[in-house]
């Protein structure tokens, strides 16, 4: 590199305090640049006082201590803002002429059409949820097979165009498991209800084995599952019993259930003996699997949210609620957020409540559980996604008991300090610096959050807000979020992100609000160096069309090495998403056994070596939005044949987490590994 | 700028939530730009309040609605000055009461004195007005270059390099007004 080009940099990256992707600068010239740098004294010179002014900069505009947030002092003004009424008589007007001026469809609208249909307006100066297609995209995309996959799986949560409680705008996710032990994927898809006794509906529940082809048959009937009535958050799928064959956990608003898989697809409903039904005053909405006292059998974290019943049953009257002036069901408040259970399991699938024990006493509105260890020290951690309350980390202390670091960790709030509604949650290695990240998905008009893992000392995970130099701020503005997944679905060895958008109020489409109660699945495709893009208008039409998307699960349904979608609508059909594998690369799946070949490895973490690239990755059990994802872990491998897996499990009871080396694995291979065996066993 | 350009339509139109949408957008570049002028607190949080109100009232002038950032901060910064006219004897107290943030948060190699920070608000009002905007962009909302170039329609060398130049020129300012 010239000492000009290097000069060039400088004053491109503001002496290295803009990230060199931001503004065009290749990672190779960016690596030239720094070593360059730290060679010639009058560059570093330069950079060092630009990088000080830089600092002083940002301490002379930072918020102050004390004052007004801009977020309190905005709304302060908005509230100020007179004369909306007054300005509002000669909004049709202008609209008409922002027809004409936009040139669409101004030959059919009469300005008379304009002023008394306002839905001709919105479609006029609507908001582009999706964003323009990329012309460039040479991922895979995603075809809707739901049609000819058998899958019909409905979802009836509340009413479909009218919505007077919380509980019946929030929908569910599902639960992936290979219940037969075939090694194809079955899928699980339970329901909402309805608050109406005279609208109740039962049977709704789905099961459904896969043929093997992408092919999908219901089973329902004589499963055991057919005659539930109860109202599921979503699922997750665990051998809790360690027999071989998984079973499944629904919490629900109201009593939990556990359904007990004996074989031949039938389910034994043994909640009361497992002693995981919680109170029947409890909202649970999502659930998550793992070994977090290290006795090396499953146990069972649920997240509960609001007693919602004080207010369907017994205060039904007398509560109105808005949002940006949009009679809306109210929310929690002033209700007390319900404290989350943490079930510990017997290892014989009953369970003893260690929620008294184990947990400590906060209480939030809480959405989906994450089990992993975020901390490093081999032992199971919980990160929870809260509603308007901060996130909550639980680090485990190695015994099995947690408190929470999420504000000290910086998870418990967006960059500023900000409580968000976050709902769904993914965990991964985004920028592939073998830390894994947080990704949690948010209400409209604020983004999803993106925390960054930052290298720290043991025990002390500490996080960055990344969500803007990730490239995911604007596109998630306006949508709402639920379930997600960060996972290869380009297979090249980075991770994606898929989010299932749709919003909570059916009405918020009139409202011009710059958002829809239907949305697009948001595709975003990382470019290899931990920055998304949005790739959704050009990832095919399944990802396109807007749904009231809820439950969302990345999973290779048709076995060929892609991830497919599998995502839940509310008051709608549920859609299988096919990956069609353009552009996208080879991959290994593995099957995680703990030592007694038959349990999950729950939070087991991977790494595959390929070439100077090392992949890390976890295998989760809840995740997304009250779902559970595939139980095969898919590592994207881009063209390599091979990679070199070992594979870290989680820590026993006063015991080190060991790692274990496995060796060479192929592409294109389905491979069980049970811990302690070095034993490689390749199922397909 | 496509959204920007939506939402004033939508709020020359009379549409209060979007004009609401605009206020959160922008509230902590024209505080920066009102703060750099009359210094942090009650004043700043005022004249803020006082550029919106006078947005809206003069919105239906503003022909070139894809521009509202550049606008919004020509306003903040015509504003700051008048107030700062208006109280040129409380000036120097203003600045001097910037309350600065603990000192755990500054930076670890260096902490930087109240005399600094208050003298670099002072010197922002140096700079041109899109090189104010830009710093205020940069350093109160945090946005990328990439989303400032966005925003103001400037390629996102252009605005690295405005913010090269600007924070040269500050430093340039720091150094003459300490000697």
């Amino acid at each position: 590199m010239t000492s000009e080009r290097a000069r060039e940099i400088l004053e491109q990256t503001v002496g290295g305090t803009v990230p060199p992707e931001e503004v065009g600068i290749d990672t190779t010239e960016a690596e030239a640049f720094r070593l360059l740098i730290a060679a010639d004294p009058e560059l570093a010179a330069e950079a060092a006082a630009l990088a000080a002014t830089s600092r002083l900069l940002a301490k002379a505009l930072a918020p102050r201590v004390g004052s007004l947030s801009d977020a309190e002092l905005a709304n302060r003004i908005v509230g100020a803002v007179p004369g909306g009424r007054l300005l509002r008589i000669w909004r049709p007007a202008v609209a008409a002429a922002l027809i004409v001026a936009a040139g669409i469809v101004a030959w059919s609208l009469r300005p008379t059409d304009v002023g008394g249909d306002p839905s001709a307006v919105e479609q006029v100066v609507a908001y582009r949820l999706l964003p323009e297609p990329v012309p460039d995209y040479a991922g895979p995309r995603f075809e809707n097979v739901t049609a000819r996959s058998g899958i019909d799986a409905e979802n009836h949560t509340g009413s479909g165009g009218q919505k007077d409680w919380m509980v019946e705008v929030v929908g569910h996710g599902a639960a992936v498991l290979d219940m037969d032990g075939d090694g194809d994927l079955d899928l699980f898809v339970p329901d909402g209800n309805r608050v109406s006794p005279a609208s109740r509906v039962a049977g709704t529940w789905r099961l459904y084995r896969n043929d093997g082809s992408l092919h999908f048959v219901d089973v329902t009937n004589g499963s055991g599952l057919d005659t539930a009535d109860a109202w599921a958050g979503g699922a997750v799928a665990a051998d809790f019993d360690a027999d071989g064959r998984p079973d499944l956990f629904v919490p629900c608003y109201g009593s939990n259930r556990l359904y007990r898989n004996l074989g031949g697809g039938r389910f034994e409903d043994v909640t009361d003996v497992a002693g995981v039904a919680g109170d029947a005053a409890e909202w649970s909405t999502a659930a998550a699997v793992g070994d977090i006292d290290g006795d090396g059998d499953l146990d069972l974290y649920v997240s509960n949210y609001a007693d919602m019943r004080r207010f369907i049953v017994e205060e039904r009257e007398g509560r109105s609620c808005t949002w940006r002036e949009m009679a809306v069901p109210c929310g929690p408040e002033p209700l007390l957020p319900q404290r989350d259970r943490l079930f510990e399991n017997r290892g014989d699938g009953t369970f003893v409540d260690a929620t008294e024990a184990r947990l400590p006493i906060t209480r939030r509105y809480s959405f989906q559980p994450v089990i992993s260890d975020f901390d490093d020290d081999g032992h199971l951690d919980v990160f929870v996604a809260s509603d308007g309350h901060p996130n909550m980390l639980l680090l485990n202390d190695g015994t099995g008991r947690f408190a929470d670091h999420a504000l000290a960790a910086g998870v418990a709030t967006d960059a500023r300090g900000r409580e968000q509604a976050c709902m769904g949650v993914a965990v991964g290695d985004f920028d592939g610096d073998g830390l894994n990240d947080l990704f949690a998905t948010n209400f409209s008009h604020e983004p999803n959050v993106l925390y960054r893992a930052r290298p720290a000392a043991p025990g002390r995970p500490t996080y960055s807000d990344a969500t803007s130099g990730a490239g995911l701020t604007t596109g998630s503005l306006m949508t709402l979020g639920w379930g997600t997944a960060m996972a290869d679905l380009d297979a090249d060895g980075d991770l994606d992100l898929a989010v299932a958008n749709g919003h909570l109020y059916p009405d918020v489409g009139t409202a011009l609000l710059g958002t829809a109660y239907e949305q697009h699945v948001s595709l975003l495709e990382n470019d290899g160096g931990g920055r998304f893009r949005e790739v959704s208008a050009s990832a095919g039409d399944g990802v396109r069309k807007p749904r009231v998307h809820r439950g969302l699960v990345a999973a290779d349904f048709d076995d060929d090495g892609r991830l497919d979608l599998f995502l839940t609508v509310l008051n709608g059909r549920s859609v299988l998403l096919r990956n069609d594998g353009r552009g996208t690369g080879g991959s290994i799946r593995l099957v995680l056994r703990r030592a007694d070949g038959r349990t999950e490895a729950a939070g087991a973490r991977v790494t595959a070596t390929v070439g100077s690239r090392r992949l890390v990755r976890d295998h989760l059990i809840g995740s997304s939005f009250g779902s559970s994802e595939d139980p095969r872990l898919l590592i994207g491998l881009g063209k390599a044949e091979s990679a070199k897996i070992s594979v870290r499990w989680p820590a026993r009871t006063g015991a080190a987490p060991v790692t274990e080396s496995f060796g060479e694995l192929a592409a294109g291979g389905v491979y069980e590994l049970v811990e302690g065996s070095r034993a490689i066993r390749r199922i397909r | 700028m496509a959204e920007d350009r939506r939402l004033v339509l939508l709020a020359q139109g009379g549409d209060r939530v979007a004009f609401g949408a605009l206020v959160q957008k922008y509230t902590g570049v024209v505080r920066a730009l009102v703060a750099a002028r009359v210094g942090w607190g009650a004043d700043a949080d005022d004249g803020t309040q006082d550029v919106f109100l006078l947005a809206l009232r003069r919105l239906s002038s503003l022909t070139e609605p894809e521009r509202f950032a550049g606008w919004i901060a020509r306003i903040a910064t015509n504003r700051g000055l008048e107030m700062l006219r208006r109280a040129a004897p409380r000036r120097t107290a203003s600045l001097d009461a910037i309350p600065v943030e603990p000192a755990a948060v500054a930076a670890p190699d260096r902490v930087e004195t109240e005399d600094e920070v208050g003298r670099m608000l002072a010197a922002i009002t140096t700079l041109d007005e899109t090189t104010q905007l830009i710093v205020a962009l940069r350093y109160r909302q945090e946005l990328p270059v990439k989303e400032i170039a966005v925003r103001l329609g400037l390629q996102p060398p252009a605005v690295s390099m405005r913010l090269t130049r600007g924070l040269r020129r500050l430093r340039e300012h720091l150094t003459e007004s300490s000697s």
